[in-house]
């Protein structure tokens, strides 16, 4: 514990903290989770405040809507709450929390089977601009600014949709990494699986989505 | 196929900054000598970043105002618990999906998600406690419809298990064949040849109404395994129950010196059983000083004693012209007459418990006898011409070769068996 106290978390944002995002000392956190487990519920408030975004976020990543995603963080918070008391903390808070938030929405997933997706034929004349930057950034060796792509809605929106084609745990631990930023451990403590699981689904997940957004352009 | 994983998982613990030292500098090498594989490394950074650089976007406002902070603590800190917090408590290490209900996700969209507590404020329902009571009460009548319901079925069940092993009422009642208790056995033996009595017991029955008290003039009934009964002699003594009579025949015999015949057989009869026979009277003997022209003598002993009798009274069978042996009627079957009765096939009788095996028996010694009768007259042509033959050829007579007997021999029954024999010895008239 007292190593981790230098540990910074991100309050909201991917794996990429940008300047200006608040950020909570683990020390905070972890007083926040103890006035929890006693049935404070201003700490939970608190808690469950910074890190609505991102489990909201996460739980979108993974079934593709908005009002399913609201539900499924509703029911996430509940869970949290109704087992706050439990919790022994041998992870960090937020892992538990994102653990409750990603098997809820991937039952769900299962209730509910597979996402029907719009035909990408249908939006390739729409996103024809998004698809020649794709091509550009995909075959020529050019490293666009991070901020500067996230405002091309039919680039993200071509992306996302890459995104959903893989399979459920693919696409959980990709979220996991490369937009939630969290190591090789944390993911494996979120979805439950081996280390060696973990690096095999990520990488078999980034090759397919390459081949993905190849296929696109 | 492996080393293409193991590539591909280098490169990403490349981008994610995973690797040893070591690692990074086996990768550096390979990628020196191999272009594609920096194409590769470029690629996966690039989809990293197109991933890293989707929006993010923000809960929807009031997303957990809705989910009831305080209320929700409150119940599950101790408050008055909603009837669907029957959740399975959360381990941190195994939140399963399929635990997850919807009754506890907040009331945003309806039919969907919805918490107990929320409905029913919405409803205007009655409050937690009350509910909770309600639910007792309903629980409590549950368990005991349950209850009665699982005792009528086990009374239901210990009615037809009663009905079915309870003695005496559901088993067939036997037909009883009531014999008047001022019939002599003289009256039962008359004509027994004609019309068989019912009174021969089968074999292998029971007694199912013995004759309970001295003096009570109730014809006992033989029950047979398969439910037919039989009306039996009437016990003279306590001695008698509880014996069952597996053989009951007339032997009619015949001798030219009647008188001769019947002292030999009185004789035989006295050293033999002693008490365990009757001499009866008769018609033919009333008025008479010899006893008339029958002599009738009914014989109750258990198979032994029988085979004892039989045993002496085979030197004295020679002074009889003719034995017949009547085998009553069974139940199912016709009588049958053996002429020229053997002894030993009046043992062989008497010591067969079975009706059936009894009634084929006595067939194959009718056959048997009737046979002989017929052969032995061809045998004494044949034996004549054989020695005739025998003369004119000068040869010597074959001696007789001493063969196995083939005549079945019964084994005789254990336990307190009683035969019944009525012997008529009467004159020869031929």
């Amino acid at each position: 514990m007292a190593e981790a106290l230098d540990r910074q978390i991100p309050l909201s944002g991917g794996g990429f903290p940008q300047s200006g995002v608040p950020v909570i000392r683990i020390d905070e956190e972890a007083i926040l989770v103890d006035k929890g487990r006693k049935g404070d519920a201003a700490a939970l408030e608190s808690l469950l405040l910074r890190y609505q975004n991102r489990i909201y976020n996460v739980i979108l990543k993974i079934c593709a809507n908005r009002d399913d995603a609201a539900e499924l963080s509703q029911q996430t918070f509940v869970k949290i709450i109704e087992n706050i008391k439990d919790f022994e903390q041998r992870s960090g808070f937020y892992t538990w929390a994102f653990r409750i938030a990603v098997n809820l929405a991937l039952s769900y997933r299962k209730r509910k089977g597979r996402i029907v997706f719009g035909s990408l034929d249908e939006r390739s004349e729409q996103g024809g601009d998004a698809k020649k930057l794709l091509r550009e950034i995909i075959r020529n060796d050019i490293s666009p600014d991070p901020a500067v792509l996230a405002q091309n809605k039919e680039l993200c929106e071509l992306v996302t949709r890459q995104l959903e084609k893989l399979t459920d745990e693919h696409r959980v631990v990709l979220i996991l990494r490369d937009i939630e930023g969290m190591d090789y451990a944390q993911i494996a403590q979120v979805t439950g699986a081996e280390l060696g699981t973990v690096k095999s689904r990520l990488s078999r997940a980034r090759d397919a989505l390459r081949r993905f957004l190849e296929t696109v352009v | 196929m492996r080393y293409e994983e193991n590539i591909e998982q280098l490169l990403n613990g490349f981008i994610d900054g995973q690797l040893t030292p070591r690692e990074q500098t086996e990768l550096k090498r390979l990628m020196r000598n191999d272009a594609q594989l920096e194409k590769r490394l470029a690629q996966l950074q690039k989809c990293r970043m197109l991933l890293a650089s989707l929006p993010v976007e923000k809960a929807p406002d009031g997303l957990i105002e809705r989910v009831g902070i305080a209320e929700t603590t409150r119940t599950a800190f101790g408050g008055p618990r909603r009837l669907s917090a029957d959740i399975p408590p959360h381990r941190e290490e195994s939140v399963e999906p399929a635990s997850l209900r919807q009754e506890s996700i907040g009331p945003r969209r309806a039919g969907l998600a919805e918490t107990g507590e929320s409905r029913r404020a919405s409803q205007g329902g009655p409050a937690p406690a009350e509910t909770v009571r309600t639910g007792a009460r309903e629980l409590m009548l549950r368990k005991m419809l349950s209850a009665a319901a699982i005792i009528l079925l086990t009374a239901g069940l210990l009615v037809i298990v009663w009905m079915v092993v309870s003695p005496g009422e559901q088993i067939p009642k036997p037909t009883v064949a009531a014999k008047k208790p001022a019939e002599t056995p003289a009256a039962e033996t008359k004509g027994t040849a004609e019309k068989p009595t019912p009174k021969p017991a089968p074999t292998d029955t029971k007694v199912t109404e013995a004759a309970s008290a001295a003096g009570d003039i109730k014809p006992s009934v033989v029950v047979a395994p398969s439910g037919m009964a039989y009306a039996t002699k009437q016990p003279d003594s306590e001695k008698a129950v509880g014996a069952e009579t597996i053989f009951s025949g007339t032997l009619e015999l015949k001798a030219n010196k009647l008188l001769a015949a019947d002292v030999a057989l009185k004789k035989v009869l006295e050293q033999t059983l002693a008490s365990e026979f009757v001499r009866l009277p008769t018609e033919s003997a009333k008025g008479s000083l010899t006893g008339g022209d029958k002599y009738v003598y009914a014989l109750d002993c258990n198979v032994a004693k029988m085979n004892s009798f039989l045993a002496a009274a085979e030197v004295i069978w020679e002074q009889f012209s003719d034995a017949k042996l009547l085998v009553p009627a069974g139940p199912e079957q016709q009588g049958v007459v053996i002429d020229s009765v053997k002894t030993w096939q009046i043992g062989d009788l008497s010591a067969i418990s079975e009706p059936e095996r009894l009634m084929k028996a006595a067939n194959y010694y009718a056959i048997l006898n009737n046979s002989q009768r017929i052969l032995q007259q061809d045998d004494q042509a044949l034996a004549q011409g054989e020695e005739d033959i025998l003369q004119l050829l000068d040869k010597p007579k074959p001696k007789p070769v001493l063969t196995k007997d083939e005549q079945p021999v019964e084994k005789r029954p254990a336990g307190p068996q009683k035969v019944h024999l009525t012997i008529e010895l009467s004159a020869d008239q031929k």
